[in-house]
Formats: structure tokens, C-alpha cells, sequence
């Protein structure tokens, strides 16, 4: 185990949130309906999106299971930094509670 | 008449420019999103995050990731910046069109109130013509021809009035072809923008398909061999490059004389099977150098323009590789052919080696479903970025992969009529007849 450790685990969050929202709009779906199909005005041009979406798919589904695993393990992290800090925050206050209080 | 905003300026009337705004955005945000992510995971990676877990994390995020973040929002980004100016040139167009429909109706009724009235006055001086004639006096047929002077009059500033709307309407339609112009160069440029960011996908790119490739080509030759060993005789040989998305079916009536029996059959489904791959793997570099071509963003062919090519580069030379093998004498062909599998297992080597990287197209399903595939043929090695020399090479056999179970079934729908045939002597394999027009097949045949 590591004798010295330094953790933010709300940017450890946020970064979790950002990937979390490239997940997000990586989704084929979404990213087909928000690309306009069908109303661009231009039929070559639905055909360059749709050439576009294709040849990215490949790409855009690896990116969607890295970001979403990334995602998935540093929102776990922060969770358990923060768990144990108010775990040991809170022992630590018993403690103080139960020593102050036997000094009574 | 009537018009429609559609009739003045063509589909640009469909677009809707606040959806166009909006994919831009997207695209745009997306690039923004991908880059931010990178950002944060390298630095909570390198140094926001310390301890035995960063160190985890640390040996947990592939430099991969990173790599495929960037080019993503570069492809993005550039998508965004296609259809930024586009949505502007669609809203210009719009808007002005709307203004030129405004127009154009006032216009159409212009003329038609001044017609009305030229024919009014018209009909008018005429009556006061022909009233004048019949005038008891003087004065009065003076009066007369002085009104129907003065209808004549009006009736020829009304007609001239109607000229002038006409003219009116010539020139603003000619406006609306100019818009009709302007957008469709708009569309034009974005539809170029777009296939250039399309394109950005393949460089560098790791390719994951090529072993679903070689497992789809494992499949279609084991059930090729399948098809053939319950056909034997006189058969109709299809050589499916289904890589490539293109079929082609060769009718190839066998004579099979006794004396070379085992001989061809030993030989016989051994080349089929490898004129699949043959033919698979020509068609391949074929239309991935077609591909690679667009990466030029100077090309002005339009996606179909484009689409065709690649079509019939990967269909000439399907035809070309299968020819090789399938044509008039299949046998001898054999030797041409097991030249090209040493290619094959490098391509093989380089997607399972680490350290190798293979450029790669993506599939184009919109194009003959999911058939249509193109694979350049270049590969290039990770750290330096160099070609690797294509030409054969001796190393060890990779592991194979395993088995693929055959289904004749669905194979031989594949080539219709079915004629199963008895058992007949075997031979020399001959090919009377090519069905489809093959001047590439010629042309490989002959070399």
C-alpha cells in the first residue's frame, strides 16, 4: 500500500460526469436524431451525415465503451474516497464524542 | 399560378435551419466534450490523482482512448464546421425565397388586375366607339370618341402595366434559380466537408473488423466448398466476395473426364475456396485504394459519384481476383493464387500483433446493406509510421481460427437455378461462360 495518497474525489467525479456525457452523445440514437435526418434540405447532404455516422461507428463505439468503463470506475472511486472520508470522519467524531464525554 | 415556396427554390424549402444550427452544435459540443474528457482523465491520470489507486487507474486507461478522443472530436469538429455555413446559406436562401414568393404573388395579381382592367378599358372604348357612330349630333360623337380615346388610352397603360409585372416575374425568377444555385453549391461544400471529416476516421485507425472479415470469409468459403462437394459435375460456380459486397456469379459448365478424378477433386474445392478469398482480398485493396483516393479534400465527386466508384473498383476487381482462379483454367491459376495467400496471413499477423496498425474503412452499411465493405490495403507500422512491405514474406503460420460450421442451405439460394447433378468423371476444369461483363476480368486473365 502506498504510504502517501492525494485525491479530489470531485474532480474525480466531474471527470466521471463529462465522460459520463460523451457516453451520452455518442449514442447512436441520439446522435442520429440530433444530426437532423430527414430535414436539412439537401438529399446529398443526409446521404454525407448518414456516409459520415457510418464511418465513424467503429471508432465512435469504441470511445463509447472506453469513456463508459472510465466513467463507470472513477464515479466507483470518487463513491468509496468519499464514503470512506465521512466513515472516518465520523469515527473520528465518536471518537471525540466518547472522549469528551468520559471526561465528564 | 400558383406557386409554392418548394417550386422557387427546390429542396432547400424542406431544410429546417434551426435543425441544421442544432446537428452543428452537437457535433461542435461533442468535439468540445471529448477533448475536456481527455483533458480530465490525463490529468487526474498524471497528477490530480496520487497513491497505489492512481497507479491502478493509471495502468487501466489505454493511451488508445486518448488517441481515439482526439481524432473524434477532429472529425467533430470538422462535420460542425461543414454544416455551420450551411445553416447560414439555408437561412439566406429561405428567407429570401419567402421574400421572392411575397413577390412574386403581388406580382401575379399585378398582372392579372392590369389585364382586367386593359380589358375593361378595352371593351369600353370600343362601346364608345361604336356609340359615337350613332351620335344625333356633333357634340355628342365628339364626347364619345374622346371617352373612347381616353379608354384606349388607359386599356394601353394597363396592358403596358401587365408587361411590366411579367418582366417583373422573368427577373425574379431568374432570382430564385440564382438562390436555388446558391444553395445547392452550399449543400455541395458541406456534402464535400462532411465526407472529408467522414474520411478523417481512417487515418491512423486501428481496424477491428478485419478479423469479423476473415471470420465472414472462413464462413462463405466453407460453405462454397460445402455447396460445391454436393454439386459436383457440371456446376454453376459462384465466387462470392461478400467482403466486398459484390457477387459474382460465374457459370462454369466442368468436364470431368475419369482420368484426372482424384487429382480434381483434390484441387477442385481447394481453389474455389481460395478463389473466394482470392477474389476477396483483390476487391478489397481495390476499393480501399478507391477510398483512399477521397481522403483528398480537392475531390468535388459527390457521395453517389464517389459510392460508384468504389463500387465498381471493388466489383472489377472481385472480378479480376476470381478470375484469376475461376476463368478458363482454374488449375493452372492455382499457383497465382497461393501467391496472394501470403498477403493474406500478413494482414492476418498485423491486426493480432500488437504494436501493428492496419488502415482501415469503415463499413458502409447504407450500401448493399451490410455486405459492402472496403479495406485499404496499406499497413503501417505503429511506432514509425512507415509502410510495411506488402510483398510475401516467410514467417510462421498464425494460430488458426477455429472451425466455421457450414450451411449449404444458405448457400445454395445463393446461386439459382440449383441443378444437382449425378457424380461425373473428373477433369480439367474449363469456364464456357462468364455471365456479367468483366473487361477487368479480361484484362487480369490476360496478364
Amino acid at each position: 500500500m502506498a504510504s502517501f495518497f492525494r485525491v479530489n474525489p470531485a474532480e474525480l467525479d466531474a471527470t466521471a460526469g463529462v465522460a459520463l456525457r460523451v457516453v451520452n452523445q455518442l449514442d447512436d440514437g441520439n446522435l442520429s436524431s440530433r444530426l437532423g435526418a430527414g430535414s436539412l434540405g439537401s438529399g446529398d447532404l443526409e446521404d454525407a451525415v448518414d456516409d459520415f455516422l457510418g464511418s465513424w461507428s467503429n471508432r465512435r463505439e469504441k470511445v463509447r465503451e472506453q469513456a463508459q468503463r472510465l466513467a463507470t470506475l472513477l464515479q466507483a472511486t470518487a463513491d468509496a474516497y468519499s464514503t470512506t472520508e465521512v466513515n472516518v470522519q465520523g469515527a473520528m467524531s465518536a471518537a471525540g464524542g466518547a472522549s469528551a464525554g468520559g471526561g465528564r | 399560378m400558383s406557386r409554392s415556396l418548394e417550386s422557387l427554390i427546390g429542396e432547400a424549402a424542406h431544410g429546417r435551419v434551426g435543425q441544421v444550427q442544432r446537428a452543428a452544435r452537437t457535433l461542435d459540443q461533442l468535439a468540445e466534450d471529448a477533448l475536456s474528457s481527455g483533458r480530465m482523465i490525463k490529468h487526474a491520470r498524471a497528477a490530480g490523482w496520487t497513491g497505489g489507486a492512481a497507479e491502478a487507474f493509471r495502468g487501466a486507461v489505454d493511451d488508445e482512448l486518448f488517441s481515439n478522443l482526439k481524432k473524434l472530436a477532429d472529425g467533430c469538429r470538422a462535420a460542425a464546421d461543414a454544416l455551420g455555413p450551411y445553416a447560414g446559406v439555408l437561412d439566406e436562401v429561405q428567407s429570401e425565397g419567402r421574400r421572392l414568393l411575397q413577390r412574386l404573388d403581388a406580382l401575379d395579381e399585378q398582372v392579372r388586375d392590369a389585364e382586367q382592367v386593359a380589358a375593361a378599358r378595352s371593351a369600353e372604348a370600343q362601346t364608345a366607339q361604336s356609340l359615337a357612330g350613332l351620335a344625333a349630333d356633333s357634340v355628342q360623337h365628339a364626347r364619345l370618341q374622346e371617352s373612347a380615346a381616353n379608354a384606349s388610352r388607359a386599356a394601353g397603360a394597363a396592358t403596358a402595366s401587365a408587361g411590366a409585372a411579367r418582366q417583373a416575374i422573368v427577373k425574379a425568377e431568374q432570382q430564385a434559380q440564382a438562390l436555388r444555385e446558391r444553395h445547392e453549391r452550399a449543400a455541395r461544400q458541406a456534402s464535400q466537408g462532411l465526407s472529408h471529416a467522414a474520411h478523417m476516421s481512417l487515418r491512423d485507425g486501428r481496424f477491428d473488423g478485419l478479423l469479423d472479415f476473415g471470420g465472414d470469409m472462413a464462413t462463405v468459403g466453407a460453405d462454397v466448398l460445402d455447396w460445391v462437394g454436393d454439386n459436383s459435375g457440371k456446376v454453376a460456380i459462384g465466387a462470392l466476395a461478400l467482403a466486398a459486397g459484390c457477387v459474382v456469379v460465374l457459370t462454369a459448365p466442368v468436364s470431368v473426364p475419369a482420368a484426372a478424378a482424384a487429382a480434381a477433386a483434390a484441387t477442385l474445392p481447394a481453389a474455389l475456396g481460395l478463389a473466394g478469398r482470392a477474389g476477396a482480398i483483390s476487391a478489397v485493396s481495390g476499393a480501399g485504394a478507391a477510398g483512399l483516393k477521397t481522403v483528398d479534400p480537392t475531390d468535388t465527386r459527390t457521395v453517389d459519384e464517389r459510392n460508384n466508384d468504389y463500387i465498381k473498383a471493388a466489383l472489377g476487381l472481385s472480378l479480376a481476383g476470381a478470375g484469376k482462379v475461376a476463368g478458363p483454367r482454374i488449375q493452372q491459376a492455382a499457383p497465382k493464387v497461393k501467391a496472394l495467400q501470403p498477403v493474406d496471413k500478413q494482414l492476418r499477423r498485423a491486426v493480432s500483433t500488437p504494436g501493428k496498425r492496419v488502415y482501415i474503412h469503415e463499413p458502409r452499411r447504407k450500401l448493399l446493406g451490410d455486405m459492402y465493405w472496403e479495406y485499404p490495403s496499406t499497413i503501417v507500422d505503429k511506432a514509425g509510421g512507415a509502410a510495411v512491405d506488402a510483398r510475401p514474406e516467410r514467417q510462421p503460420e498464425p494460430a488458426k481460427r477455429p472451425a466455421v460450421p457450414c450451411r449449404p442451405d444458405a448457400v445454395n439460394g445463393l446461386f439459382a437455378p440449383r441443378q444437382p447433378t449425378a457424380p461425373s468423371p473428373l477433369g480439367p476444369v474449363q469456364v464456357s461462360r462468364i455471365t456479367l461483363p468483366a473487361p477487368m476480368l479480361v484484362d487480369a486473365c490476360a496478364r
